[in-house]
């Protein structure tokens, strides 16, 4: 029979208490260096001046989008960054900056659902965090699949230690230099990444295409333009993006037509020189690419 | 469920305040507290083994009260057989069927004889080789009529399964251990105290130690044929504190998260690599293991005692078996092998039990003959890890013979930056050598205890990453 359920032991009472006065001093730190990175995070924004055109999305726009060809951009695109990322991260960066065009990749993997897996899954879980810390929290994730444990041990490891100088270092991203590897490359292998799962079809993502939305709603409360971009693709890879995958694309696409801007030139003859692998250009496809778009885009009403 | 794992950061105090809530006096309600959350904890990796583990505690609790019922010797023979059989089978079957399988169809096919036999897709469940164990230390002792068989079944489920020690040891005897589960337990702050400061320690040594140069020796293993003689040597270094950091660590763990809920487990690692002959360091390894063969397998078979060759024998049976323990590979079995080769020479010159004291014994350094049996100790240590680490024969002996080619190619600079936290490590332990783990310091001032705490809670924190698996789960 259990008798009263209460610790009156005086050596249980004394390590208890011990305990928790040792755990202050270390809280105590940690909490002063939350509150330091906190600050930090806050007021080291980057600043796009003098630029006013704003490029984000994943490698796709990394590699295509050169803005030494771009009149007043900059190229903040980051690899594997999902749509939900790219959002947080647009309303990170307009506290402080006078953004007028947000350029944005909007590609068929951006709608993938191999995107709801990186923030869960190895390889991409562990760089999203790392890089993206500064401006997402548990909370604007939920709902979503996360890998709570790496989250929190990016949060420990990147905002309770010390004082840390460049938080923004990792999702700042910028324009990548890629020099021609299609020889090499294999088109199955980036089929397989952006719409495959451990060899099912993974399907199509609802999430992705809400923060797509959000992120159209942002422009519409900000006030910036929104351009939607899909950079050329090898032929090779796109007659092989599965149907829905397709299908679902074409669905968005005219769901914003007339409401954003949107430039798709995933099917741009481009010769296979100028590409890195089946889904990316190379610096020399960047040139053409990013001059042809500042082209298009001085023409946009 | 790992311990190095936000669950068990969960686990652990929830488990701790409901258990002395429940009371000391509550021995019972205790010990079937403790059964429970062992199960949960076990099943937590994988619900399906806890059948494995109901099984060998029940064959084992039946067969303890027949053997010490029985009057017939060859019924208290049987029954022992019956629970060498039953427990030796599950580990046979599930670590080692695929092996003998493998390797019975190279020497059918050596022999110009086609044999297509069936391998299985076996999950090896987690610590089948170290709860296997101790649960025949229980039956072997019955039968020996070294100690008595308890009617509590309760006590004796919550002994087999013991979750701080139930996946990675110390293989604990019945004669230590069982009857601890018998007592009331008190709350003692020192024991408590202690056992936080040792569970720190150990979490210092896997993560802060073991998984860091994990890093190096993954990528020094995998690639070894593209790297030269310093790397492929640093590459063994590293794995040589990587193991020491990982079992020894995760032995601090279980010994002071044992010490939270009042319990003595026996200590399992003594400064291994500051043993002056090999087999020094046989008695500072994995202590818990090398005691039950000599136990069980050793003295049994005559030990030292009997004519020299048997002797011989006896020592080459007992490494070949404890490193096949560890794996069914022949790495293992060849890295126990080179270990039975260098300890023979010590046993046929009676020099086995030089060593019995600490090294530099009331010094602050070891004398430079010292120095030298350490060093040189370490080396063959070191080498044979290579064996024990390489994933086939061919690997390790061809990481050797790179080793041996001399080539040289300068070491880059991030492979050499965990040898600083390594040098602290060896520093470390040595001056808190002749105690039981690096955090018994309670000489040092408060400040000092509290400031050093600090620092090994910010280092764990800093360098907890990509958690490695405890290296001796995957026995």
């Amino acid at each position: 029979m259990v008798k009263s359920l209460s610790i009156s032991n005086f050596d249980m009472k004394r390590f208890i208490i011990r305990f928790f006065i040792f755990l202050l001093f270390p809280l105590a730190f940690f909490l002063i260096n939350l509150q330091v990175n906190r600050y930090l995070i806050a007021t080291t924004i980057p600043n796009i001046k003098p630029n006013n055109i704003l490029v984000v999305g994943d490698s796709h726009t990394a590699t295509a989008i050169n803005p030494a060809q771009l009149t007043g951009s900059i190229n903040f695109s980051q690899n594997a960054e999902p749509y939900i990322i790219t959002y947080y991260k647009l309303e990170h960066l307009i506290k402080g900056n006078d953004i007028q065009t947000v350029i944005l990749g909007f590609s068929y993997h951006n709608l993938s659902a191999f995107n709801d897996l990186k923030l869960s899954k190895k390889p991409w879980a562990p760089s999203q965090f790392e890089h993206y810390y500064p401006f997402i929290s548990l909370n604007k994730l939920r709902g979503l699949s996360v890998d709570r444990q790496l989250y929190l041990q990016t949060v420990v490891q990147n905002l309770l230690l010390y004082p840390k100088k460049n938080h923004n270092a990792g999702y700042r991203g910028g324009y990548n230099q890629r020099a021609y590897a299609l020889d090499r490359a294999n088109f199955k292998t980036a089929i397989d990444r952006h719409y495959f799962y451990e060899g099912e079809q993974i399907g199509t993502s609802t999430v992705s295409a809400k923060y797509l939305e959000q992120a159209v709603l942002l422009s519409e409360r900000e006030g910036f333009k929104l351009v939607l971009v899909n950079t050329p693709l090898h032929p090779e890879y796109l007659e092989r993006i599965p149907v829905d995958n397709r299908s679902f694309y074409k669905m968005i696409k005219k769901r914003y037509e007339g409401r954003v801007t949107i430039l798709d030139y995933s099917d741009y003859p481009l010769d296979d020189k100028l590409f890195y692998d089946y889904d990316h250009l190379n610096s020399d496809g960047a040139l053409i690419f990013s001059a042809m778009l500042n082209e298009d885009l001085m023409h946009l009403p | 469920m790992l311990f190095n794992s936000i669950d068990f950061t969960i686990f652990l105090p929830t488990v701790f305040v409901i258990y002395w809530l429940i009371g000391g006096k509550q021995r019972r309600i205790q010990n079937l507290f403790l059964l429970i959350v062992s199960y949960i904890f076990y099943g937590w990796w994988d619900w399906r083994f806890l059948f494995l583990l109901l099984t060998s505690s029940t064959v084992d609790y039946v067969v303890g009260l027949s053997i010490s019922r029985s009057r017939s010797q060859l019924t208290r023979n049987l029954l022992l057989g019956l629970s060498l059989v039953v427990n030796l089978g599950l580990l046979g079957f599930f670590k080692y069927y695929n092996f003998f399988v493998e390797n019975f169809t190279q020497a059918f096919t050596f022999f110009g004889t086609q044999f297509n036999p069936t391998t299985l897709n076996i999950i090896l469940p987690v610590g089948i080789s170290f709860y296997t164990f101790q649960t025949l230390s229980y039956t072997i002792d019955i039968f020996r009529k070294k100690i008595e068989p308890t009617k509590d079944i309760v006590a004796f489920f919550a002994f087999v399964t013991f979750f701080p020690q139930l996946v990675a040891g110390p293989i604990e005897r019945a004669s230590t251990l069982l009857p601890q589960f018998h007592q009331n337990r008190k709350f003692v702050y020192e024991e408590a105290k202690d056992g936080l400061r040792q569970i720190l320690w150990g979490a210092f040594k896997k993560i802060v130690i073991a998984d860091t140069a994990a890093l190096v020796v993954n990528d020094v293993f995998r690639n070894h044929e593209t790297y030269t003689t310093g790397m492929l040597l640093l590459g063994a270094f590293y794995f040589s504190f990587q193991i020491y950091g990982d079992f020894s660590g995760y032995s601090d763990i279980a010994i002071g998260t044992s010490k939270l809920f009042g319990f003595r487990l026996m200590r399992n690692f003594a400064n291994p690599y500051f043993s002056r002959d090999i087999a020094e360091f046989w008695r500072r390894w994995h202590i818990s293991l090398s005691t039950w063969f000599r136990d069980y397998v050793y003295i049994p078979l005559g030990g030292s005692r009997s004519h020299i060759i048997k002797a011989v024998r006896n020592v080459f049976i007992v490494f070949v078996l404890s490193a096949f323990w560890h794996g069914a590979n022949w790495t293992f079995i060849t890295w126990g092998i080179l270990h039975a080769i260098f300890f023979i020479p010590l046993l046929l010159s009676n020099a086995n039990r030089r060593f019995l004291d600490q090294p530099a014994k009331h010094n602050i350094l070891p004398s430079l003959r010292e120095m030298w049996q350490i060093i040189s100790t370490f080396t063959i240590v070191l080498f044979s890890w290579i064996f024990f680490r390489a994933e086939s024969l061919t690997q390790a002996t061809s990481y050797i013979s790179r080793i041996f080619a001399f080539e040289r190619q300068p070491i880059a600079s991030e492979n050499l930056r965990y040898l600083p936290l390594i040098g602290i490590l060896i520093v470390w332990e040595w001056v808190c050598r002749e105690k039981e783990h690096g955090l018994d310091i309670d000489n040092l001032p408060v400040v000092v205890r509290w400031s050093l705490y600090f620092i090994l809670i910010w280092l764990i924190l800093f360098y907890f990453g990509d958690g490695q698996e405890f290296i001796y789960f995957q026995f």
